[in-house]
């Protein structure tokens, strides 16, 4: 049903136009969703919902713009014990990805919950495939095994390895399309393979001796690496590299990349957690897990609000985006770099709102008090805490200067709409009260 | 694609039985922050389903707690690059809607102009599935607003009941009777105005206007019917005291000569008298000692004192509102409508959840606490972090450092031998019903 003709009010014609910067304002809150690093100001979006269902494993490619997750397909049903009652449903899983682009979650694979456990997924860096492992238990043996599937987008999944007992982690290069997959031979030596973006197959790596492991290189390439004690400082370092043939698995030394340690890359924007009590009631109230984007810290807006109460969260490799599970619903924040022009206007205008509101409610305050007092205002020494009483939240009274000094009764004022009662200072501009209760922004000059 | 045939573990015979595992139902309820207890009784608050999202506002539950009004913008903001919001006339447009909780479908009933038309109250008719609505237009070349009321009901066309009055309405639903009172104004012959009431039935398309009489007002008596309500001033004691008499529903003629068998005033439906309210808290939340952020909280509140008072709706949201049947409430975050269903649940049961959730908690908490000390170990050659300084040496190892807050570290070894690694207590989290051990190998036992 559409009623859309009965109200006369939609039969004008849409010809306002709106402040688009107040527009942006109402939906990011510069207080909350701002965060700098170094010389550049980023905003967090509005959140968008991804899915609802009990999600975990969320992993975002490395481009920031597909979201992969797994969730319970069905919702929980309770009951009255608070016992789960449809436990083969919500026992059903499903790997989804979910894109920018297309917002709507695609199902890639089913996976039964009781028997197989999602143990790890990644994108392999600048592409589209995603690579899964799975724990499950073996029919026969009982024992555990692991399978690693290989995605690409619309294509059916690749079975990599396919019910190993002796599979372990998949570890994916930082730069490169590849990845390496440990595991255990019958010896119980650690075994190594490599998964190349177009390769369907695993590439055995020669074994590797005792005190040796591999691990990423610089470029991003998959090396082998020894720790050796230095015999004169006693400390431990780790020396040789040597570089893995992708197609042979054979070591080969390439002195010029030789491995001198992984070098920190630029810190972008993190994440980080911190416990919350989201009251300052003194109720037995319980803490909450909340989520920041974290950036230089000694900056304007050293960290924006993700979310709260969160089970956790993850950001894209480029910082782009970030995704966060809350009462087990996913979500997606796009994160963008301000222009500079704009951010200065679209803080100045958040300032400028906040500083006109302020002195607009220690005005009222102020009238509020002259009224139950016999038209006096407050000694401007006393200001503060005469005030305290009719105004909401102390915290206004902090940033607004009291500059009236005239005759402390209303009725005197001759010209109450032009006599200042005080202001809150910005740094371009103030927020002056006068005496009857207005509030007018005065820029500097 | 669905690839179920592909993955082996599906293939298994889906024989096993299913015993119903406790465990996992705290997978989805937290018992320390989703319980709450109201006088005798314990609520548990359920996971949230999704309604609706487009920054939901004015949401009411019906009388039976089934069905859910709002309004909502249909039209998402799109940004630019410079995050100006490139639709601004789009997000001008509301619509009112109505979900039921059984099907979880949104219904859109009503298109509104926001420039123009603002919902000035949404009333639900008790035990019904029809409610009342007032807009209040100003067209823009009007200089005063009218004021129009609508009844909707399940998807039948909206009826009208008042047309473009320039009298502003209210209207006040029975506590409990599917019937409703408008109250507006009229003006007389003489072109005095006078304030005019209407009722308006469960099943009536029409309004019953109450003749005016300037003895008094039209009201709900304490049965929940219309009355009309007359000051009298007591001739003995010279006491004001109020009058309730019956109203004739059909013609709308109070009859003086009458009294309503209740005489006590009946209140609207009334949050006050809920056994439980939803409440907000406005607080600064902070990462970093410089820099606060400000949230409101909602949560849900008891109104008589329980061990359990309060349970957490939604941290960061600004609306919640809870439903007069206590079966739900709604609470709006980031600009998307949830309902999260209450399931009332036995106190012990609530009790046992709670402590297995303490305990499960204090076990994780020590987990991490532990590998931090295995990493600290591992880079300082084999030694253990120092008893005096322990939280600022651990730090840089935990993910959050409020987990060392709560956790006693009581190892005083330097290096703990290789051999008496697993039996080395190294610290512990105590909880009511027992403590949570770490051990010089990582490893966490639960002592009660």
């Amino acid at each position: 049903m559409n009623a859309i003709l009965l109200l006369p009010a939609l039969v004008l014609a849409q010809t306002q136009t709106t402040n688009s910067l107040h527009t942006a304002l109402t939906f990011l809150k510069v207080s909350r969703d701002f965060v700098q690093l170094k010389d550049n100001v980023y905003a967090l979006l509005p959140p968008v919902l991804v899915s609802e269902g009990a999600v975990s494993q969320m992993q975002w490619s490395s481009d920031g713009a597909t979201l992969a997750f797994v969730k319970c397909t069905n919702p929980p049903r309770f009951d009255d014990n608070l016992v789960v009652e449809n436990l083969a449903a919500v026992q059903n899983l499903s790997l989804c990805e979910w894109s920018f682009a297309d917002p709507h979650v695609r199902e890639l694979f089913a996976i039964n919950g009781r028997t197989t456990a999602v143990d790890g997924m990644a994108w392999l860096p600048g592409s589209d495939v995603l690579l899964v492992n799975t724990q499950a238990e073996r029919p026969d043996t009982k024992s555990p095994s692991g399978t690693i599937y290989r995605f690409r987008p619309l294509g059916d999944p690749q079975e990599l390895v396919s019910n190993s007992e002796s599979l372990g982690a998949v570890e994916v290069s930082p730069s490169q399309n590849l990845a390496i997959v440990f595991g255990l031979n019958s010896e119980g030596t650690q075994t190594l393979s490599l998964i190349e973006e177009d390769g369907t197959k695993l590439v055995p790596v020669e074994p590797l001796e005792k005190g040796q492991f591999s691990e990423f290189d610089k470029g991003g390439w998959p090396c082998v690496v020894s720790v050796l004690r230095d015999p004169l400082t006693g400390k431990r370092q780790k020396i040789i590299s040597q570089r893995i043939d992708l197609q042979t698995g054979v070591f080969k030394v390439s002195p010029s990349t030789l491995f001198k340690g992984v070098e920190e890359p630029d810190p972008g924007l993190t994440l980080s957690e911190s416990s919350t009590t989201p009251t300052n009631e003194s109720v037995k109230a319980p803490s909450v897990r909340t989520q920041w984007v974290n950036g230089t810290q000694k900056s304007q807006f050293p960290a924006a609000l993700v979310s709260m109460d969160t089970e956790g969260a993850t950001i894209s490799s480029k910082g782009n985006a970030v995704a966060y599970s809350s009462q087990g619903c996913v979500f997606v924040r796009r994160i963008v770099k301000l222009d500079p022009v704009l951010c200065k206007a679209l803080v100045e205008e958040y300032l400028r709102e906040d500083a006109v509101n302020k002195a607009k409610q220690v005005a009222l305050a102020a009238l509020m008090y002259s009224d139950d007092y016999d038209d006096n205002l407050p000694n401007s020494r006393e200001f503060a805490s005469a005030l305290l009483p009719y105004i909401k939240n102390g915290d206004l009274l902090s940033g607004f200067t009291f500059s009236y000094t005239g005759n402390p009764n209303l009725t005197s004022v001759e010209n109450p709409a032009t006599t200042v009662l005080g202001f809150v200072q910005t740094s371009f501009g103030r927020a002056v009260s006068y005496v009857d209760g207005h509030v007018k922004w005065i820029p500097n000059p | 694609m669905n690839a179920i045939l592909l993955l082996p573990a599906l293939v298994l015979a889906q024989t096993q039985t299913q015993t119903a595992d406790p465990a996992l139902s705290l997978k989805y309820i937290n018992p320390l922050k989703d319980f709450i207890q109201i006088s005798d009784k314990a609520y548990a608050l359920l996971p949230p389903t999704l309604v609706s999202d487009g920054r939901p506002s004015e949401i009411h539950f019906s009388s039976n707690g089934q069905a859910i009004t709002f309004l909502r913008h249909p039209n998402r903001p799109a940004f630019d690059q410079n995050m100006m919001v490139t639709n601004p006339n789009a997000l001008d447009s509301q619509s009112l809607c109505e979900c039921s909780l059984a099907d979880q479908k949104v219904k859109d009933l009503l298109t509104i102009d926001g420039r123009t038309t603002v919902i000035e109250q949404i009333e639900w008719l008790h035990e019904s599935d029809a409610f009342l609505v007032v807009t209040r237009n100003t067209p823009p070349q009007a200089k005063e607003p009218t004021y129009s009321v609508y009844r909707l009901s399940g998807l039948s066309d909206p009826q009208e009941l008042y047309a473009n009055s320039i009298h502003p309405i209210s209207v006040e639903a029975s506590p409990s009777k599917p019937l409703a009172i408008a109250i507006t104004s009229a003006t007389d012959s003489t072109g005095k105005v006078h304030q005019q009431g209407a009722v308006i039935e469960n099943d009536g398309t029409e309004l019953v206007p109450i003749t005016n009489d300037p003895r008094g007002l039209p009201i709900f008596d304490g049965d929940g019917n219309v009355a009309y309500f007359e000051g009298l001033v007591d001739a003995q004691t010279k006491k004001r005291k109020l009058v309730l008499h019956p109203i004739d529903l059909k013609t709308g003629e109070p009859q003086f000569d009458k009294l309503s068998a209740n005489q006590v005033l009946g209140v609207g439906v009334s949050y006050e008298q809920l056994p439980a309210k939803t409440w907000q808290s406005l607080n600064s939340i902070s990462p970093l000692p410089r820099f606060k952020a400000s949230i409101r909280s909602q949560w849900l509140r008891g109104a008589v004192k329980s061990d359990y008072p309060v349970a957490l709706i939604a941290a960061d949201s600004e609306d919640s509102t809870f439903s007069p049947a206590m079966n739900a409430v709604a609470y709006v975050t980031q600009g998307t409508l949830f309902v999260r269903e209450m399931l009332p649940v036995d106190l012990t049961v609530m009790k046992a959840m709670m402590d297995v959730a303490r305990k499960e908690e204090a076990m994780s908490q020590a987990k991490q606490v532990g590998v931090a000390c295995m990493m600290y170990a591992a880079d300082y050659d084999g030694q253990m972090p120092p008893l005096k300084e322990f939280a600022t040496q651990i730090d840089p190892y935990v993910k959050n450092p409020d987990l060392v807050n709560g956790f006693t570290y009581t190892n005083t070894l330097s290096s703990i031998p290789q051999a008496d690694a697993a039996t080395t207590i190294v610290g512990f989290v105590q909880t009511g019903t027992g403590k949570a051990v770490v051990y010089g190998d990582g490893h966490v036992a639960w002592m009660p």
